[in-house]
């Protein structure tokens, strides 16, 4: 992705927006470290074989409800795919990526 | 769209919320020559409409019939738009009404934003997603959804982390962290009031457990699941992704119910319970859809032949009201129910993988402190006078759609168009009054009109 | 079976209390939350009111749900429409008692509550006639209450009022019985019916299923109510079958098991009547919500029995002579018409109607599973198709 440093503008820009904001809090850091490791952890399992999504929870020992909202993010934003069914089961797959900048292209 | 030069500004109508009430007030309006500006609190305009699968009795898709009538809104001349923008409170002026309205900050410049997506696949953070009914995943900076209108990012302070990473894609440099919160005043001669509806709780009553499983699901959450974007991509159930093959559908849960204080009907329920049935036989042909009602109001054009044809697909209709449902391990509910109409075995313990609950349609939570307009026993704008049913109890402010009790899209677009041709008149006569000589009262003030009665003139 | 149409049933069952009948969509919401409507078979509280509601009063006089029905009051709280079930029930329960009673007088004491009175005094004044008339000897110098009322005699009044009354209450039951079972009452073998009485003594002695109505609240009204049963079956045996030891001149000392006796009744049945009396009052528990001057009368009359035999004992004790013959003979003129009021033609009757639903439900069912149907659900009976 064609990103570019921020300007001395946007630096300053972006401190005023985290003291408007009252900093940046601990949860807010930890819910996406979360959703970082989590998914992590989920493309590893993927990418053995596709499962589905109580195979997965299980396998992670996470709630179901939890790993299917994850798996939907990464399927939403082209991490993952559908990749037939099982039983009364989708299974999902990953997608292979070359570089980084096909990611987000849905 | 018009630019937003300063912020304070006058208007022939004011109208208030963009849903599809909203959008066809305006475009009546609009083209008769007056000015409109729509004020929506979203960040896109289209309402409850946008988000729906398909629509009764047509079987139409909703964002197909939607989103031509929000970009004519948006590209009328006539109208001018603000989203993100919240009515806070109305207050007659002698010369009509003036609303102080407060625009939250997007973080992003409208003005600049060419919607390429670029911040939102840049940043990382994800969220439940507000239009998927939390289903699906949106980033902290993202285009609302797909066919949303205007198509701009919005930045979700709740969840941004201040990483700047949007900032460095934005090809135009349209990310703008100063943004504030702004309140400023609308002047008009006439306003609409089109803020529409909002669902009561799924929680209210604590014997249906919706709190303990995430099986018990919002008929807007259905019709996410049914809509051509489902958040995942087909039906499932959000618990474990199960594809379900037996789904309750019950009918009252949040109305017709003294005990809840809404002691009305939906009146739009009973429709789009077997619409949704109807197309979940289409997406899940072996599934067994029951539909467990008190009695069946199909009572618009068409209404009655599209149950009865449900009816014939082998849709099963249970007369009963249900008031227990019992989560269980698996994930599966456990409806009672008493079938009334049944000869035997009455009493009814049924398994199903989803149950939908037919929430009641309540007046929009939050905003608008509208405090001059009455609102009736239901809590909808009154609309005092029979032979006027658009009027409130204030002159010159007038109701639309669902902001004046439940109704459907048919309803809700004839109730808009008699809404715009009822402040149409309304805005003329004042001109006429106000162009008359000044005499008896003497205290008068012109309102302020811009040009429109040319317009209306050369029309 | 052809259905004979009543109009003015529903009318009928306004003047024993079930006002709001007309509210009833029939949506059937109250079944679902009755906690003992689905062991019951599912049909109450709904059917019965939609019996009601079409004016089929021979199907309501043969439906005994109403009595499986231990006024929790659920089906009230979550009632759409509220359009109280709970208390049509109640009302249900007045109507049976008054279709089952062959004389007419239990119609008559629930739609008049002057009439009801007016009868109470009559017995009354008769009561205290007899001994105004025929008592024995008084003497003043100690207390002889049994030369004043010997016991003998008062025992034969007792076995007389007594053999009146189960007449009266079980021929009642006896229509209830056929009503309920219909065709079928020839058909069951004797080996069900004989099976099923230990049901019966089940519940007319623990009231058991009151503890399944849900809320904390229900669990503390059956022991209250339970206390009041062991209350008056104390006094029953008392009175019918231990009166001679029961009604002496002699002062036993206090923990003697004839004085123990007598005021654990007492108390049994002053606390709960008193505690239900102020309850109604309050009026915030369902099952206290709606009076009607029937409930109101039967604990009056229960407390003021035992309050006067409680006093009887006081004064007898103190050797107040004179006050003790009083007492004991307002005693009797407020026992006796209580008594003869309310257990054929009265509330009071549900100590028997109660249990014997259970029971004709226990008989039915195994009537059922005997005949190698499928458990029969007690609704189907009365079904709206
Ligand atoms: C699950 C479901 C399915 C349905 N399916 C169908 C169907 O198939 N066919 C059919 O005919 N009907 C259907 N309906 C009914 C239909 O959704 C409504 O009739 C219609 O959306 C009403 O439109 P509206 O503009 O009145 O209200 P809304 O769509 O609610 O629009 C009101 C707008 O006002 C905005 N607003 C509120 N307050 C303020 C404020 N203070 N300031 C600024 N803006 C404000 C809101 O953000 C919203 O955008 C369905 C309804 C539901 C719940
Ligand atoms: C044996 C003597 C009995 C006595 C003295 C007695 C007394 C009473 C009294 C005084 C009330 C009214 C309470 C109030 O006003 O709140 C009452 C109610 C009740 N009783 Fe009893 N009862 C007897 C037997 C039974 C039996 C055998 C059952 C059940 C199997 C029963 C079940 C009930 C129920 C459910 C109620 C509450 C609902 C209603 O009023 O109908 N009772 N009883
Ligand atoms: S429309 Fe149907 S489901 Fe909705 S409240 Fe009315 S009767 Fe109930
Ligand atoms: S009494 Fe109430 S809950 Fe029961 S069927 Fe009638 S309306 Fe429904
Ligand atoms: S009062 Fe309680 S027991 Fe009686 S019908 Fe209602 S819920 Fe059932």
């Amino acid at each position: 992705m064609a990103t570019k440093p921020l300007t001395t503008e946007q630096k300053q820009a972006l401190a005023l927006f985290r003291k408007r904001l009252g900093g940046v809090s601990k949860e807010k850091h930890e819910r996406l470290k979360h959703q970082v490791t989590l998914r992590k952890a989920i493309r590893d399992f993927l990418a053995r074989q596709p499962a589905t999504i109580p195979e997965i929870a299980s396998a992670l020992a996470r709630p179901a409800d939890e790993v299917l909202w994850q798996v939907m993010g990464m399927k939403k934003y082209g991490r993952v795919r559908e990749a037939g069914d099982s039983g009364w089961y989708a299974r999902y797959g990953l997608i292979e990526r070359e570089t980084e900048a096909a990611a987000g292209e849905v | 769209m018009i630019a937003l030069k300063t912020l304070n500004r006058r208007t022939d109508a004011l109208v208030v919320g963009g849903g599809i009430a909203g959008l066809q007030a305006a475009l009546d309006l609009a083209d008769q020559g007056f000015k409109a500006l729509i004020v929506e609190r979203q960040p896109s305009i289209g309402g409850h409409m946008i988000a729906l699968s398909k629509v009764f009795p047509t079987l139409d898709c909703a964002s197909c019939i939607t989103t031509p009538k929000m970009s004519a809104a948006v590209h009328h001349p006539k109208i001018e738009l603000l989203v993100n923008t919240e009515v806070q409170s109305l207050e007659s002026t002698g010369a009509g009404q003036r609303a102080t309205v407060t625009r939250q900050p997007t973080y992003v410049d409208n003005d600049k934003c060419i919607g390429c997506r670029l911040c939102e696949y840049a940043c990382e953070v994800e969220y439940p997603d507000p239009f998927e009914q939390g289903l699906g995943a949106l980033r902290a900076i993202a285009i609302p959804f797909a066919n949303a209108i205007p198509q701009v990012a919005v930045l979700n302070p709740a969840y941004c982390t201040t990483c700047g990473l949007c900032a460095r894609a934005c090809p135009t440099g349209a990310i703008d962290y100063t943004q504030e919160a702004v309140t400023f005043t609308i002047d008009a001669g006439a306003v609409i009031l089109a803020t529409g509806f909002s669902l009561n709780s799924l929680n209210l009553k604590p014997q249906f457990h919706a709190a303990q499983s995430r099986n018990i699901i919002s008929p807007l959450t259905m019709e996410r699941l049914l809509a051509p974007h489902a958040p995942y991509g087909r039906v499932l159930r959000p618990s474990d992704g199960k594809i379900p093959q037996s789904i309750a559908f019950i009918h009252c849960a949040g109305s017709r119910d003294q005990t809840l204080g809404v002691p009305y009907c939906s009146r739009v329920c009973c429709m789009y319970f077997i619409k949704q049935a109807m197309l979940l036989s289409g997406a899940l042909p072996l599934a067994d859809l029951t539909l467990y009602y008190i009695d069946i109001r199909a009572f618009g054009k068409g209404y009655e032949q599209f149950y009865q044809n449900a009816r014939a697909m082998g849709i099963n209709f249970v007369r009963g009201k249900v008031l227990r449902i019992e989560p269980l391990a698996d994930g599966d509910l456990l409806v009672h129910v008493e079938a009334t109409e049944a000869a035997e075995h009455c009493y009814r313990k049924v398994r199903h993988d989803l149950v939908v609950l037919a929430q009641g349609m309540v007046p929009p939570s939050g905003g608008p402190a509208l405090v001059p307009v009455r609102r009736a026993t239901d809590g909808f704008f009154d609309l005092p006078e029979a032979t006027d049913p658009s009027g409130t109890n204030l002159p010159g402010v007038f109701a639309a759609g669902t902001a004046a009790g439940p109704k459907d899209i048919v309803d809700t677009i004839t109730d808009a168009g008699a809404a715009a041709m009822a402040a149409g008149r309304y805005l003329q006569r004042r001109r006429r009054e106000n162009s008359a000589p000044v005499g008896e009262a003497g205290t008068r003030r012109r309102v302020h009109l811009e040009p429109t009665m040319d317009a209306v003139g050369a029309n | 079976m052809t259905a004979h149409v009543n109009h003015r049933l529903h009318d009928d069952i306004r003047y024993f209390g079930g006002k709001d009948v007309d509210g009833c969509m029939n949506c059937g919401a109250c079944t679902t939350t009755c906690p003992l409507s689905e062991n019951a078979g599912g049909g109450f509280p709904r059917r019965v009111i939609r019996l009601i509601q079409t004016g089929q009063s021979d199907r309501l006089a043969a439906n005994t749900d109403p009595w499986l029905c231990y006024y929790c009051g659920e089906c009230s709280t979550h009632c759409p429409r509220q359009a109280n079930p709970a208390e049509t029930m109640m009302a249900a329960r007045r109507y049976l008692t008054a279709r089952y009673d062959w004389t007419g007088l239990a119609r008559l004491f629930y739609q008049s509550a002057w009439a009801e009175i007016a009868a109470i005094c009559a017995v009354g004044l008769l009561v205290a006639g007899l001994f105004i008339g025929w008592h024995g000897p008084v003497v003043l110098q100690r207390v002889a209450l049994n030369t004043f009322a010997p016991v003998r005699a008062v025992e034969v009044g007792d076995w007389i009022m007594a053999g009146l009354l189960s007449f009266f209450l079980l021929s009642n039951a006896f229509r209830m019985v056929r009503w309920s079972l219909g065709e079928d009452v020839r058909r069951i073998s004797a080996a069900v019916y004989w099976r099923q009485i230990p049901t019966f003594f089940l519940h007319l002695f623990t009231q058991k299923r009151w503890r399944q109505c849900g809320s904390p609240q229900g669990g503390l009204r059956w022991f209250k109510h339970l206390l009041l049963v062991s209350g008056y079956l104390s006094m029953l045996t008392l009175v019918l079958i231990l009166l001679r030891w029961f009604q002496t001149d002699h002062i036993y000392p206090f923990y003697y098991p004839q004085r123990l006796w007598g005021y654990y009744a007492a108390v049994a049945l002053l606390y709960p009547t008193v505690d239900f009396m102020i309850s109604r009052w309050r009026r915030k528990e369902p099952i206290h919500r709606f009076s009607e001057a029937s409930d109101w009368i039967f604990l009056i009359m229960l407390f003021l029995t035992a309050l006067t035999g409680l006093l009887v004992n006081l004064v007898r004790i103190n050797g107040w002579a004179l006050a003790t013959y009083v007492i004991y003979v307002l005693h009797l003129a407020i026992a006796v018409p209580m008594l003869v009021v309310e257990v054929p033609f009265g509330k009071w009757s549900h100590l028997l109607y109660r249990p014997l639903a259970i029971y004709l439900r226990g008989v039915q069912e195994a009537a059922a599973v005997e005949r190698g149907a499928p458990a029969l659900a007690p609704g189907a009976a009365v079904s709206s198709s």
